[in-house]
Parts: C-alpha cells; sequence; structure tokens
C-alpha cells in the first residue's frame, strides 16, 4: 500500500524531503516505501516515570526496524504530579495534559507521518497522548515505562513516596525518630518507574491496555523487568502492522473499546481521574457516548475483582505476577465486549484466548466477578441541585458510617484558605467544608485537595465532616468527599450560591448531593453572582483559566 | 536557589526529594542550584540532531559550576519537513506550544535556571517567548547550522537547490540521475539550514540579545566549538542563578532594539520582525517593534551577506568572525551596555572575544564599507494595510519599488498555484493572497511557491504579490507580506475585487488600493467571516485565538 509519508518522500521533489532526512543519516533503505513511525519520547530527568523511556524507546526503534518501517524519534514534555504537590505548579498539572495532546497531533501533520508509538507513563501524559490519537485518527499505539518496584518495608507494606507524607505526621507526633525518617528518603522509591501504588498513572496505563491501544500485558510490567523492553520491540513491530492493515485509532477508541474501558475501570477501581480523561479522549474520538451516564451504570454492573495498594498491601509489582489488566479481562470475560479491536489487530477475545500467563494467579490481588471485593464497581456518580451535571465520590474510601451525611455548609474559595481554617481550629464536627473555585476555570487547573484532605484527617475530623469541591482528589483519601462537581463555581454553578450554615445533604449510596434550598432561592442568590477570578500571570494558564471546560466535560481547552 | 527550595529542602519536602531520588540523584544534587535543560532534540529536524550531544556538555558544565541539571523534551518541528503540504499550518503555531511547553515545566519544578536547547525557525522565538515569560536566568543554545554541500550550480548546495534542481531537470537542463544524486550531497551532515533563514537569523538575534554566549550563534553544528560552547552555557548558566540575572534584565528596550539592528544589518529573515515583537511583548516591554524595524531599516547599513544574497553560507560568516565580529563594527550604534548571559556586558563581550579564525572580510564589512542599505525592512501602510504591511525592499529589482497594476485575488496559497501555474496570471497583474493570516491560514503559512513559480513563469519582474500571509528569506520579486489586519478578521484585504487598481509604492512606503474610501467601507459592510478551515484541535483553538502578525501572531486570550 502507499503510504501518507511517500507524497513527499517518492513525489516530485523528493531530493528536498529526503536531502533532509538524509542530513541525520537515514538511508535510502528507510526512506523507500516504508511507513515512517513517529516515537513521541517524553523521556526527562524529572519524572521517575518516564527516566527509563530512553531505553524503551530504543527497543520501539528496533522493533519499528524489525518490521520494515522507518522510526523518528521527537520529544515532548512530561510532567510528574508528586513535583507540583503543594506549590504553584500544580495548577499546571490538568491543564499541560492538552500540550502533549497539542504537541504531538502537531508533530504527526507537520512530518506527516505515517504512524505513531507515544511512550508515556504517568498521569496526564497518557490521556494527552489518547487525545492526540484520537484526534489524528492515524495508526497509533502507547507503550509505558512501567511501575517502580515497592521500597523497604515500613509501617507494614513496601514504602512508596507517600509514605514519607505519613512518616512526616509520625515523626511530628514522636512515633519515630529523625534518623528513621531521614534514612526512609533513600529507601522508598528504590527506582525509578511511575508510583509502585494504583494511583492515576497506573489506572491510566491498565485503562489503556483496556481500552485496546496497549499490547496485552504491556500496561503494568515493573519499569526494570526485561520483559518491559521484549514489550517495547514487540510493539514496534505491531505499530508496522497496523499501518500496513491500516488499522487507526478510531477504529480501537469508539464506543466499544470505551465501554470496555470504564468496565474495566469500575473492576480496578481506578482512579476517579478516569472519568475526566475518557470524557476529553471521547470527545476528540468524536465518539457518541455519555461517559458519566455510563460510570453510573457500570458502577452498578461491574463488581470490583482487584484490591491493591492504596486500597490494601499489594504493590504494582504483586499486581503484574498475578496476571495484570489481561487477568483482571479474563476474569470479566463475557462481562467485557470481546470483539472489540485492539492495537495487536486482534479482538480482545483472540488477545485473551491467546494470552500466556507467566506466573500464577494470586485470588488475594485479582478475584472473580463471583466471588469479588465489592458488588459494585467503586466509582460513584452523584447528582443533585448542588452537581446538575455531575459530581463524583468513592464509595469504598469512605468509611460505612458516613455513607449518609448531613451537614453544615463551611465555606472557602481556595485550597489555601481551607486548609488554613483547618489548621486554625475553624472547621468542627458536623461541618460540610465547601471548597469551591477549584474547578478547570476556578483553580485555575482543577488541582487536587490533598492536603485539607490529610488536615482533616490529621485533626480527626475524618469521620465527623464531609468535603465537597469542584476541584480533584487524589486517590489516598480517605473521608467523605465528593469532588470533580459540575458545573464549577467560576462558571456559575450552584455551588457558587451556598453560603455558610446552609444545609447539606450528602447520600453516597443513593448518589445524591442536595443543599436544602428551593431552586428559585439557589436562581435568586445567583442573580448578583460575580466569579471569583484568581490571579494568574500572564501565559499558559491565564488561556487555560479562560477556555477551559467543565469537569463533567473532560476539562480540556474548548473554543 | 528560593525557587527549588520550596520543592526540595526542609523536613517536610521529603516526598519530593524521594521521588528525585528514585531517578538516581543524591543528597548533595538536590541542594545545589536546580537547572532545567529544555531540550527540543529529535529525529524529524536536522538542526536538532545534534542536541543531545550539546546537552551533555551542557550538563557537565552546569555540574562543574555546582549546579545540578535535570533535561527534558520539547517538541519542535522542521519548517522545510512541512512544506508544500497540510503540516505547515502547524509550524508558526507550534512556538506557541513551545514557549506554553517551557512555561509549564519550569513553573511546576521550580527550576532556578533554565537552559533552552533549540535552533530552528519557531523553537527558537518560542523558547526566548518562555524565557522573556518566566523571568528567571535562562540562556538560549542553538545547535549551529549545517555545513555547505556539494558545489552546484556555482555554489554550495543545500536543500533549496534540490527545488531549482527540480526545475532545471524539467527544462532537460540537467540529467534525472544529476537531480537524484543532489539528494545524498546537499545536506552533508546535521545542523540548521546552512543558508541564513529564519533559523539562523533568529540564533544570531538571541547572541545579538545576549541570550546565547558569544559565538554560540553560528558555531558548526558539526564542530568541536559547538561542545565546548555547551560546556560554557553550562557554566554561565549556574554563574546567572548565582548572581540573579534573569531573562528580564537581559531582555531590554536596549537590547532588543540591538537584536533589530543586527537583523538588518545581515539583512536577516522578515519572519524576526514578527517574533521580536511576540519577544517583546512577552518581556512587558512598551515598545513597538514593527516601527523600529522601519525606522532603523533606512539608517542600517547592511554589513553582512551571505547565502541566499551571496554565496558565502553562515559557516563562511562564523568564520570571518560571525556575530561577535558584526556587533563589534557596530558598536558605535549599538547599546553597548546591556547586560547579557555570560554576566558581562555587549561592550565587554565585544573586548574580550577571542576571534577563533582570521578575518576574511568577504562576509562581514566594516561600517564604512557596507554591502549597501538595501537589507533592511520596509513596512508599508495605506487603505489595505491600515495596521502594517511588510516587505523586504532589498530582495526585489529597484524598477519594481513602485508598481500599479491589476488586482487578482485568490482565497489560499493553493488557489493561487493553480491559476499561476494555468496561465492565468498575467503581467500587469497584482496577485492578492489572502485567508492566509494568523487565523485565516490557519498559521500564517510561507507564500513559497507561488513566488517560486511566478518566477518560473518569468513574470517576477512583471507582477507584484500581496499577502496576509509570510514569506520566505529566498524570494526575488515585488512583494508585500504580513498584510494586517488579516482577510479573516475583516482587514480591507478581504474586499479587494479583481481588476482593482493597486499601487505599491516603497520609497513612500504606501500600499493602496484605487477605491474610494465609501466604496471599500460599503463592501466591508457586506463582507461576511468565513467559517475557520479548522474546528477541532490545536489549529481549531489556532484559529480563533490567534492575533494578527503585526502583533506577533501570538495567542490572544486577554478579551474573551
Amino acid at each position: 500500500m502507499a503510504y501518507r509519508s511517500e507524497d513527499l518522500l517518492q513525489g516530485p521533489e523528493k531530493p528536498f524531503y529526503r536531502s533532509i532526512f538524509k542530513s541525520m543519516g537515514y538511508s535510502d533503505f528507510e526512506l523507500d516505501h516504508r511507513p515512517m513511525i513517529g516515537i513521541a519520547n517524553t523521556f526527562n530527568t524529572l519524572c521517575p516515570g518516564h527516566r527509563n523511556l530512553d531505553e524503551v524507546c530504543r527497543r520501539v526503534s528496533d522493533g519499528i526496524l524489525a518490521g520494515g518501517g522507518t522510526p523518528c524519534v521527537f520529544g515532548c514534555i512530561a510532567q510528574c504530579d508528586a513535583i507540583g504537590q503543594g506549590v504553584e505548579g500544580m495548577h499546571y498539572m490538568l491543564p499541560h495534559r492538552d500540550l502533549v495532546a497539542n504537541s504531538v497531533e502537531s508533530e504527526v501533520r507537520a512530518n506527516r507521518l505515517d504512524g505513531i508509538v507515544m511512550l508515556a507513563s504517568c498521569d496526564k501524559i497518557v490521556p494527552g497522548m489518547l487525545m492526540a490519537a484520537a484526534r489524528l485518527d492515524v495508526p497509533a499505539l502507547i507503550v509505558c515505562g512501567g511501575p517502580m518496584l515497592g521500597g523497604i518495608e515500613f509501617d507494614g507494606r513496601e514504602a512508596d513516596m507517600t509514605s514519607a507524607d505519613e512518616a512526616y505526621g509520625m515523626l511530628a507526633a514522636g512515633k519515630i525518630g529523625r534518623g528513621t525518617y531521614d534514612n526512609l528518603e533513600n529507601l522508598i522509591c528504590p527506582g525509578s518507574g511511575s508510583c509502585s501504588f494504583f494511583g492515576t498513572a497506573n489506572s491510566m496505563c491498565s485503562l489503556t491496555e483496556a481500552m485496546g491501544m496497549m499490547l496485552p500485558g504491556g500496561a503494568i510490567i515493573p519499569a526494570v523487568y526485561a520483559a518491559r523492553m521484549r514489550h517495547a520491540f514487540e510493539s514496534g513491530l505491531a505499530i508496522v502492522d497496523l499501518c500496513r492493515k491500516g488499522i487507526t485509532a478510531r477504529q480501537i477508541i469508539n464506543e466499544k473499546g470505551i465501554r470496555n474501558t470504564i468496565r474495566v475501570a469500575m473492576a480496578e477501581a481506578a482512579s476517579t481521574n478516569s472519568i475526566l480523561h475518557l470524557c476529553a479522549i471521547a470527545h476528540e474520538a468524536e465518539a457518541d457516548i455519555d461517559i458519566i451516564a455510563e460510570y453510573e451504570r457500570f458502577n452498578r454492573e461491574i463488581p470490583q475483582i482487584l484490591k491493591v495498594n492504596p486500597a490494601s498491601k499489594y504493590n504494582q509489582e504483586d499486581y503484574y505476577k498475578a496476571g495484570g489488566v489481561p487477568r483482571v479481562m479474563k476474569n470479566l470475560g463475557e462481562l467485557l465486549e470481546l470483539d472489540a479491536m485492539t492495537v495487536s489487530g486482534k479482538t480482545v477475545g483472540e488477545n485473551l484466548a491467546e494470552y500466556v500467563f507467566e506466573y500464577p494467579e494470586n485470588t488475594e490481588v485479582v478475584k472473580y466477578p463471583d466471588a469479588p471485593f465489592q458488588a459494585q464497581g467503586g466509582i460513584q456518580i452523584m447528582r443533585g441541585n448542588i452537581a446538575p451535571e455531575t459530581g463524583v465520590a468513592k464509595p469504598g474510601a469512605i468509611k460505612a458510617e458516613i455513607h449518609q451525611f448531613t451537614g453544615k455548609a463551611i465555606c472557602f474559595d481556595s485550597e489555601e484558605e481551607c486548609n488554613k481554617a483547618i489548621i486554625d481550629g475553624k472547621v468542627v464536627d458536623g461541618d460540610v467544608v465547601v471548597l469551591r473555585y477549584e474547578g478547570p476555570k476556578g483553580g485555575p487547573g482543577m488541582r487536587e485537595m490533598y492536603k485539607s484532605m490529610k488536615y482533616l484527617h490529621g485533626r480527626g475530623l475524618d469521620t465527623s465532616t464531609a468535603l465537597i469541591t469542584d476541584g480533584r482528589f487524589s486517590g489516598t483519601n480517605n473521608g467523605c468527599f465528593v469532588g470533580h462537581i459540575s458545573p464549577e463555581a467560576a462558571d456559575g454553578g450552584p455551588l457558587a450560591a451556598i453560603r455558610d450554615g446552609d444545609i447539606i445533604d450528602i447520600d453516597v449510596d443513593a448518589g445524591t448531593l442536595n443543599v436544602r434550598l428551593s431552586d428559585e432561592e439557589i436562581a435568586e442568590r445567583l442573580k448578583d453572582w460575580k466569579p471569583v477570578v484568581k490571579d494568574v500571570p500572564r501565559g499558559y494558564l491565564r488561556m487555560y483559566q479562560k477556555l477551559a471546560t467543565s469537569a463533567a466535560k473532560g476539562g480540556y481547552i474548548d473554543y | 536557589m528560593e525557587r527549588s527550595k520550596k520543592i526540595l529542602e526542609g523536613l517536610s519536602n521529603q516526598y519530593t526529594r524521594a521521588t528525585m531520588k528514585s531517578m538516581g540523584f543524591s543528597t548533595d544534587d538536590l541542594k545545589r542550584p536546580f537547572i532545567g535543560i529544555a531540550n527540543a532534540w529529535s529525529e524529524c529536524v536536522p538542526g536538532h540532531f545534534n542536541l543531545r550531544q550539546v546537552a551533555q556538555r551542557v550538563r557537565d558544565g552546569i555540574y562543574k559550576a555546582g549546579g545540578t541539571p535535570v533535561e527534558f523534551g520539547v517538541m519542535g518541528a522542521c519548517d522545510g519537513m512541512a512544506n508544500g503540504h497540510n503540516g505547515m499550518h502547524y509550524i508558526l503555531p507550534s512556538r506557541e506550544l513551545i514557549a506554553n511547553s517551557v512555561e509549564s515545566m519550569a513553573e511546576v519544578n521550580m527550576f532556578d535556571g533554565l537552559v533552552l536547547l533549540g535552533s530552528c525557525d519557531k523553537i527558537v522565538p518560542g523558547m526566548l517567548m518562555a524565557a522573556a515569560r518566566l523571568n528567571i536566568p535562562c540562556i538560549l543554545l542553538p545547535g549551529g547550522p549545517m555545513m555547505g554541500g556539494v558545489v552546484f550550480d556555482g555554489r554550495e548546495s543545500d536543500q533549496t537547490t534540490a527545488s531549482e534542481a527540480y526545475g532545471m531537470l524539467s527544462a532537460g537542463k540537467i540529467t534525472e540521475k544529476e537531480y537524484t544524486d543532489l539528494e545524498d550531497t546537499a545536506c552533508p551532515g546535521c545542523g540548521s539550514c546552512s543558508y541564513l533563514g529564519t533559523a539562523n537569523t533568529m540564533c544570531a538575534i538571541s547572541e545579538a540579545l545576549g541570550m546565547t554566549v558569544p559565538g554560540g550563534g553560528t558555531a558548526p553544528a558539526t564542530s568541536a566549538a559547538r561542545l565546548v560552547l555547551g560546556e560554557l552555557t553550562g557554566e554561565k548558566i549556574v554563574e546567572l542563578v548565582k548572581r540573579d540575572i534573569k531573562a528580564r534584565d537581559i531582555l531590554t528596550k536596549g537590547a532588543i532594539e540591538n537584536g533589530i539592528k543586527c537583523c538588518l544589518a545581515m539583512s536577516g529573515s522578515t519572519n524576526a520582525v514578527m517574533h521580536l515583537t511576540a519577544i517583546a511583548r512577552e518581556a512587558e516591554l512598551d515598545m513597538d517593534v514593527l516601527n523600529l524595524f522601519d525606522t532603523l531599516s533606512d539608517v542600517t547599513p547592511q554589513i553582512a551577506k551571505m547565502n541566499p544574497a551571496a554565496k558565502y553560507n553562515v559557516v563562511d560568516f562564523h568564520i570571518d568572525g560571525g556575530v561577535p565580529r558584526m556587533m563589534e563594527y557596530m558598536q558605535s550604534v549599538l547599546d553597548t551596555g546591556c547586560m547579557t548571559v555570560t554576566g558581562k556586558t555587549v561592550a565587554e563581550n565585544i573586548a574580550e572575544y577571542n576571534y577563533p579564525y582570521p578575518r576574511t572580510g568577504k562576509v562581514v564589512h566594516t561600517m564604512d564599507d557596507p554591502f549597501g542599505y538595501t537589507g533592511g525592512v520596509a513596512v508599508l501602510r495605506g487603505n489595505i494595510a491600515p495596521d502594517t504591511g511588510v516587505t523586504k525592499p532589498g530582495a526585489f529589482d529597484k524598477s519594481l519599488h513602485h508598481f500599479e497594476g491589476e488586482a487578482i485575488c485568490f482565497d489560499s496559497e493553493e488557489e493561487a498555484e493553480e491559476a499561476i501555474l494555468a496561465g492565468k496570471v498575467r503581467e500587469g497583474h497584482v496577485v492578492v493572497i489572502r485567508y492566509e493570516g494568523p487565523k485565516g491560514g490557519p498559521g500564517m503559512r510561507e507564500m513559497y511557491k507561488a513566488m517560486k513559480f511566478l518566477y518560473g513563469r518569468g513574470l517576477n519582474l512583471s507582477t507584484a504579490l500581496i499577502t496576509d500571509g509570510r514569506f520566505s528569506g529566498t524570494n526575488n520579486g515585488c512583494f508585500v507580506g504580513h498584510i494586517s489586519p488579516e482577510a479573516s478578521e475583516g482587514g480591507p484585504i478581504a474586499v479587494i475585487h479583481d481588476g482593482d487598481r493597486i499601487v505599491i509604492d516603497v520609497e513612500k512606503k504606501q500600499l493602496d488600493m484605487l477605491v474610494p474610501q465609501e466604496e471599500i467601507e460599503r463592501r466591508l459592510a457586506e463582507w461576511k467571516r468565513p467559517a475557520p478551515k479548522f474546528t477541532k484541535g490545536w489549529l481549531g483553538l489556532y484559529c480563533k485565538i490567534a492575533a494578527s502578525g503585526s502583533e506577533g501572531a501570538v495567542l490572544k486570550y486577554d478579551d474573551l
């Protein structure tokens, strides 16, 4: 077949384009009638999940050459959520997802590439890449860098970077000494890789595999395993095959593929951030699907069959050995749409039939639907007069006695204000903390309300208060929490109308979130409403502040 | 150091330190100035192909001087590769993505200083915009120009030789073998283009601005000197951090004026007008770059001349002393008190610079013996271009400095090319190519082929071309570009009709249609904004919020 790139490389003006390639040492063999395949390499020395991507990239390149294609590597930014935590930089996290998507789109189109392998591991980079693939609709697949191994045993489990924060609390309480604390710094992250626990990064990698955009088994192979390098090589072979067969991204990222993704998200109790990202990916794919409604439906229909850190002591390495995503999918079996296409060029059903599990199964990590950890999925969509479009809760992370909570509103217009009030003791038993103007536009950047939750926990308020916000929350929270409320306050959502003292009812089991105010009263209050606009320096963030969509749509830049 | 301390110092920041240590950083590493290296290395961009080696030397320099380097990738696309297909729309917009990417990484990771590695047309200005926006210590270092290729048609060849040879092949002047052989010999190694196009213009300007170490703009990509410059850059960024010399201490009004003068003195790419406008805007400088180009153009002699205006390449310019030599000769007209990334002033840099090669005098002349005063840029205004139009009088025959002709209008480059090839454009025509501005194009493409085709049909002395798009540095014909407001914004260029008389007067700096003002207004009242060409993805957004060429084609979100 003829490839797009041949318009340039075999066209009448071919010496112009070919001489440019040849200035970098490309040969005739590489430029003649072979698919030109871009590798978006987000290697850097700032993001542990991306530190090994240069080695991965080498093996993908080898695979592409062996398969009959020509690799061309380019770079792209990637940020680690952990390093932005707690500084102004956190505002940039979600917005940088769109920069990643736009960069990959530009490179593929500017260079007229035939296919693309996207290397990514961390929270916002994986969805940004999937958005690009869905937008471009060229043959595409993702290879991730894989999770980190667990760290030294601490407090009953293998440590990870969040152990540092927990240990800091213990140090303050005098439970551990300074020497123990200091030692952890070198031992809790023993090598590079995405987080060793099941946060957003590993969630998004495993969901990419579930969607069919990664070769089977690839998502959870630890960063330092030889199997990761073999997977990379095979991915290089696979992309060439996809180019030859003309299997493009939207043949995989379609309604069927996305539904399977949501089913696996439920079975894994994956990060709630996946909702946001799948909304954005479905938008780019122009798929006809209501993501929020599908989450509601599959939350009822799909049981949770995976339980790993932070919900149990098992790490990603244990998940890998227990069979990883293929095991979860195989155990779900007929609950999935087995005829969905994948980047192996085969359907989900064919992939699962052929998959060879290298390690014995471990039902303490992955169970079966008839004997699950929990009959329902792990993500509850919340609606009501506070959240006309959507709100999100994670019932598994909330103690049963506070699944229903009624309390008095205490309102804050930024996380910083809220943190200060909690530390100063202004938040008391029975309060519903309303933390608003932290949505995509309001924040801007829809930050994770990580510290507020930790402080409530630290002050022993986690079972006697609740927190609702238009921001996000981290997977490590444990308290009655509703996030992603949309429309956000900055868009004039009802959240903006709540005043201190209003009574708020939260029912996580029923999926409802209401304030005891009539619709008229809310409308009346919003009549004179003026948004709180955060002062953001000129530049990308200010643009995002003006153009971001609501959480219910995916928080992407719209216009 | 104050920035990185926020994430790396103190008991409570063990979380971030442990995260960094997963990648092998030591306790000591995390106590030093934390220096980001934005590396636009790629295997699709010849000008960036060597940046990995350069980055290694930058890292060495940073370590030597007491800092800790952390490297990350940024996208970057080659203008050449995007030419002649839809990809060209993405090229100018990629400048904004690069600026935004670098801004994001620097703010998340709280770098104390930043080294920017990029060479090509849109990457250098994008990175300088980020530096101006962030206002932290920053140095830009490009990868350097390519060596010239095999001698062909009287000069060392480059990739554009292939386009010219294509014409010769179709005219039967060379054989197919001679044509295809060029493919292996026109570009003998990596580097930015061997001639003075936009890439090398911007690299040289970065040096003139004081944002690149002396000699760093033009040392060849494959030279040992390039690697030495990498190490020097690493050392200097740590010094800048220690002395707290930030980007806006360097990117001052005086520096921008120096940049403009050097651009004019080497007859650099007109794209520099737009990029310097954008950089000045990011630095929040209250200055009109466009007008400065216009006024300085009349008084600044051209003292450096190279390919495509002469047979000498950028490497020959470097050997003849490069930007330092040019600035040394121009001292009397430059603001030599400006600070630079060496931590010294322009004057001090000039005094201390050690020229590696003896002067040849072939590429750089003295101010008393200039190549002429035609290197510059003229800004035209009139009822077609209320805000601005840009031309390069030196690039076309003097007989065309006053041109009057009949309009023939096209709403895209492709339509114009087709008409030219079909013989529909004749002597006396003023070809109007519109809806090619930042929003309209989108992406303000270069009208490279339309000009080449006019030339090919022997019409370059008897026609003119005006557009809201850009033009390439290799043109030779009567040409006005960057017209703004652009057609998609309802600029008057949108309502020119076929047959309208158009007058281009380069001496008087006028660009008008001979249509009464009331008639123009009547036509404008009837004008309807066409649907944008892209409604999705990055270009959909760009179509919507890009500013005009006169404002540097930046993203404009203040009024949203």
